[in-house]
């Protein structure tokens, strides 16, 4: 989804149904489209793991206060 | 004899104050030939002035448009400049069994269905099953 300023937080749960092993994550992901190329950079924010049962994965990064993304630093890693 | 010497003296003094009307004219002409040079010597000048100003004019903008040329030939292609960006929050889910996922930002949660799709929609991807 698009990154929103506005948004509280940023989360995904993922649970197993009896078994298994998983692992999620939340990542910012910045396209900068500059005159002399494009720039993809990725910004992980957090990530989670379960394992077995029904255990919960839960990776949740809240975007109170720090709600300017990074779409500045990705400009500027881009160099232009 | 005197009578007449001093007629004559009179006559002389008149022709005199004539003469010099005449000899006027002489130091006129001297005069507008002085004048005349004068003003040829102060046009002169004045008109070597402004071409002096005008050639240095004229030839200072081109001097300093020669260096400004190149100046920006020099900048321009080092200068790259963002056209657009996207920015995008991806949620992901690897590894085994048949989690059961939601995902969201606080105003919308979403629940993908149970099965595979987009890995950054927050959808497991394919695992391996127990």
């Amino acid at each position: 989804m698009t990154y929103d300023p506005n948004a509280l937080y940023y989360a995904v749960s993922a649970q197993l149904e009896g078994s298994g092993s998983i692992s999620d994550t939340v990542t910012e992901q910045v396209t900068t489209q500059c005159s002399n190329g494009t720039h993809a950079e990725s910004f992980p924010l957090a990530n989670g793991s379960a394992d077995g049962g029904y255990g919960i994965a839960q990776a949740e990064y809240s975007n109170l206060g720090s709600g300017t993304g990074n779409a500045a630093q990705a400009e500027q890693d881009a160099g232009c | 004899m005197i009578a007449l010497v001093a007629l004559f003296t009179a006559l002389t003094a008149i022709s005199n104050a004539v003469n010099p009307a005449k000899p006027a004219p002489a130091s006129h002409v001297a005069q507008s030939a002085a004048a005349k040079p004068t003003p040829k010597k102060t046009q002169a000048p004045k008109a070597a002035v402004p071409k002096h100003t005008t050639a240095p004019a004229k030839a200072a903008p081109a001097v300093t448009h020669a260096p400004a040329s190149p100046a920006p030939a020099a900048t321009t292609p080092a200068a790259p400049t963002m056209l657009s960006q996207t920015d995008i929050v991806a949620f992901t889910v690897s590894g085994s069994g048949l989690p059961s996922i939601q995902y969201g930002n606080g105003a919308t949660t979403n629940n993908p269905s149970d099965g595979s799709g987009p890995p950054a929609d927050g959808n497991y991807r394919p695992c391996t099953r127990p």
